[in-house]
């Protein structure tokens, strides 16, 4: 793929032409930033030069440095107090990428959406709220816009993939009620991601919406029926019913403990809750076999031998409860326990949603080169 | 306490006895070399796990420890500690305790230690109930009351106090410390000098053992009364993840349900329990049946109250679920006849732990044989009185009868 021709000042780095156009327009913005009032104009035709700028650079494959002259670019442009002009810094960029669209179909949308998603990190490791909600913005607007035009199921799936990292990034930082807004519309935009689904359902759960976590959860089992991390939720939830969903989820149950195939901690937790089932319904018998099983599947599993002790205790058997936690050492078990990773959203799935993102980005970058050597200038507002 | 009746109470018999020791010097030689036995003490009736520990003092370096029991060698150590632990079984029989100390210079030295079958009345089995009693007046510790002050009723019947000790009973303590990640940096480090300041002030007879854990076991002991060791075992754990304070709470009282004499758990943490696999209603239970005093010191976080209950939920529990354990964690350490010390700051911990070591010397011990003694897992409420009406007690509300 050639470089499209390109005038020597659209070749320069982003963020150096923004330095060389801007200063004094900066100098006057800031002037004006420092004290109360309308924010002053941005510099329409630089800012949009200086963000044909970084796309072209994204566009030539080199994404990290994209990102990084991106970075400098916002910063600068916006000063310190970035919420003032926002909205005007949007609809410029939205302007730009209006043009490329006239130009070329709109898979070009795909590495912009990736760019400013991976930008969202950036700013949100800088401690730079404003640009990292922008950026967060434009990235989920444009990957539904993506998803709404184009009507394929690549694109509605890549536009799940985008709203679920989201989703997860804000479930890390305990923004419990924003991640479900964005698990919901990755939900929208794919009712067949069944990750979206559980990671919906996790936060529905953790908000105490019990009956909306089931409901999704029933909806991953029947996508996915693989999916022992969205069975093992669905019985413990069910099983907040109490006597009406015992059964059901001890079905559930029973199924996720036969599959040798889930992580270590969802194995963990379907025989610590079938357990707790058995014993609930009186039958301490299958209790301690369910959680003998467990311990010869997972040894070492110290929430299972915890549990298996209290259960011996309870029974009076105290010296076999003694032998059970003797096995209790904490060299042997050095990840977070199950528990822990179930009450956070597990990493599992957005890893690799993260890599599809960014593969699927790979192919579409000729598309934004095309447009972006096919596009004029800086057109007229 | 569970006894059977024996000539004499056990207990009394137990604490009246200074080491166990019978030695044996190998020969006449200047240098003296003396080998005696810590644990268990002669006369000491012993069945299932113990640790038998020995102790050699000489001048000339020490080659091998043998330790035997009932004539069979169960560890040969080259260096101290000289502990092992043993299980003896349930069998109501006498032990052999030895120890043989070799040094590098072919001089041997040994000590002998005999523990008694126990002697069951053919026809009366009677469980010594042991109490640990703190008394106060006025923010005060009352330290001069006699047993004929004391007032004991089991399931309203009023008992006789066969034993009556106050001051330096051995104890037996597990520190749980709260590793969590909401404990980084200087909370953490000023948890590790407050748990310091109580093992340094444990005595000879003493023993504890530390548990470190966060979501998840992170580090623990075994049983020591070697401060140093202790006191090392603290350091090297970085604060992270969940809290798991039921888990934690249960494993430290089935650890100590293994040991006998007074037992205490002392229990630090900044939050309440999220991520245990067991209810606190399981682990209350258990408090319920054990004999250990749980003492809690409970670091709030600003704006929190000891009146009042935090709101917070996990993807495990709601609110009000979270509410119902933290009540249910007060009330079992209030009947366990510990209590919990709110702390607002830091800089408050060493003084916390200080004072918790600092009343369990200064209890009162009252022992009797409940005179409704059925053995059929009942529970007995306990009341215990004092005839001074200013003094407030704190003891344990009650056992399970088995």
């Amino acid at each position: 793929m050639s470089a499209p021709a390109r005038s020597s000042r659209c070749r320069r780095p982003a963020a150096a032409a923004c330095r060389c156009a801007l200063p004094a327009a900066l100098l006057l913005a800031a002037a004006i930033l420092g004290r109360p009032g309308p924010a002053a104009a941005l510099p329409a035709d630089e800012i949009r030069e200086a963000y044909r700028g970084v796309l072209a650079v994204l566009a030539s494959g080199d994404e990290e440095r994209a990102l990084d002259e991106l970075f400098a670019f916002e910063t600068d442009a916006l000063g310190k107090e970035p919420w003032r002009r926002i909205e005007q810094f949007w609809r410029l960029k939205l302007r730009v990428i209006r043009d490329l669209l006239d130009v070329q179909p709109i898979e070009l949308l795909v590495p912009i959406i990736v760019l400013h998603h991976d930008a969202y990190l950036r700013y949100r490791d800088a401690d730079r709220p404003t640009l990292a909600a922008h950026s967060r913005t434009m990235a989920s607007e444009l990957a539904e816009i993506y998803a709404d035009r184009t009507s394929t199921s690549e694109a509605r799936r890549f536009s799940a993939w985008v709203m679920s990292s989201f989703g997860a990034y804000l479930q890390e930082s305990r923004s419990i009620s924003s991640s479900a807004e964005f698990f919901l519309r990755a939900v929208n935009s794919d009712p067949t991601n069944d990750a979206a689904l559980v990671a919906l359902a996790a936060a529905y759960e953790k908000s105490a919406e019990y009956e909306a976590a089931i409901l999704q959860l029933e909806r991953a089992v029947r996508v996915n029926p693989g999916n022992h991390h969205a069975r093992v939720r669905l019985a413990v939830c069910l099983a907040r019913r109490g006597p009406a969903g015992h059964d059901a989820a001890v079905r559930q149950l029973e199924r996720a403990v036969k599959a040798d195939s889930s992580p270590d901690w969802v194995r963990s937790i379907a025989h610590q809750e079938l357990a707790r089932l058995r014993l609930a319904g009186g039958d301490d018998k299958a209790a301690e076999a369910v959680l003998r099983q467990g311990l010869e599947r997972l040894p070492g599993d110290q929430q299972l031998i915890i549990q298996l002790a209290a259960l011996l205790d309870a029974g009076r058997r105290r010296r076999e409860a003694v032998r059970v936690l003797e096995g209790l050492t904490a060299d042997r078990w050095s990840t977070d326990s199950p528990r822990l990773i179930y009450d956070t959203l597990p990493a599992e799935g957005i890893a690799e949603t993260r890599q599809a993102m960014h593969q699927l980005m790979q192919s579409r970058l000729p598309s934004l080169q095309a447009s972006l050597s096919g596009a004029g200038g800086v057109s007229g507002r | 306490m569970r006894r059977r009746r024996a000539g004499r109470p056990v207990a009394g018999r137990a604490l009246g006895l200074a080491f166990a020791l019978t030695t044996i010097a190998a020969a006449a030689v200047a240098a003296p070399l003396e080998v005696w036995i810590e644990r268990p003490r002669s006369a000491e009736f012993v069945f299932g796990r113990i640790d038998f520990v020995a102790r050699v003092v000489g001048e000339e370096p020490i080659a091998r420890v043998e330790l035997l029991v009932d004539g069979r060698s169960v560890a040969t150590l080259v260096r101290p500690p000289y502990r092992v632990e043993v299980d003896l079984g349930n069998d109501n029989v006498e032990h052999q305790f030895e120890v043989v100390a070799h040094t590098t210079r072919g001089r041997t030295a040994a000590a002998r230690v005999v523990t008694p079958k126990l002697q069951v009345d053919d026809v009366v089995e009677v469980e010594l109930q042991q109490l640990y009693v703190t008394a106060t007046a006025f923010g005060r510790r009352v330290l001069d009351l006699r047993r004929e002050d004391f007032r004991i009723h089991d399931r309203g019947k009023r008992q006789k106090i066969v034993t009556f000790e106050r001051g330096d009973v051995p104890l037996t303590a597990v520190v749980l410390l709260d590793c969590s990640l909401s404990m980084r940096g200087e909370r953490l480090a000023a948890a590790r000098r407050g748990a310091r300041v109580f093992l340094k002030g444990m005595r000879e007879l003493d023993e504890a053992e530390v548990v470190l854990f966060s979501d998840r076991m992170l580090r623990s002991t075994a049983f020591s009364g070697d401060a140093a060791a202790l006191k090392a075992a603290l350091d090297g754990v970085t604060a992270s993840g969940g809290t798991a304070i039921n888990d934690h709470l249960f494993l430290a009282l089935q650890r100590l349900d293994t040991r006998q004499g007074r037992r205490v758990v002392v229990l630090f943490s900044d939050g309440s329990d999220v991520h245990s696999v067991l209810e606190m209603e399981q682990v209350a239970d258990k408090a319920k049946g054990s004999q250990a005093l749980i003492y809690w010191i409970h670091l709030m976080e600003e704006g929190e109250s000891a009146e009042e209950l935090p709101s917070y939920r996990s993807s495990w529990r709601g609110v009000a679920d979270n509410q119902r354990e933290l009540r249910q964690l007060r009330e079992a350490v209030g009947e366990s006849g510990g209590r919990i010390q709110f702390l607002t700051s830091i800089d408050q911990l060493e003084d916390a732990f200080a004072e918790i070591l600092a009343e369990l010397r200064e209890q009162y011990v009252l022992g009797y044989y409940p005179t409704d003694d059925r053995g059929d897992g009942s529970w007995h409420k306990v009341r215990v009185q004092v005839s001074r009406p200013e003094v407030e007690l704190r003891t344990r509300g009650g056992y399970y009868d088995f």
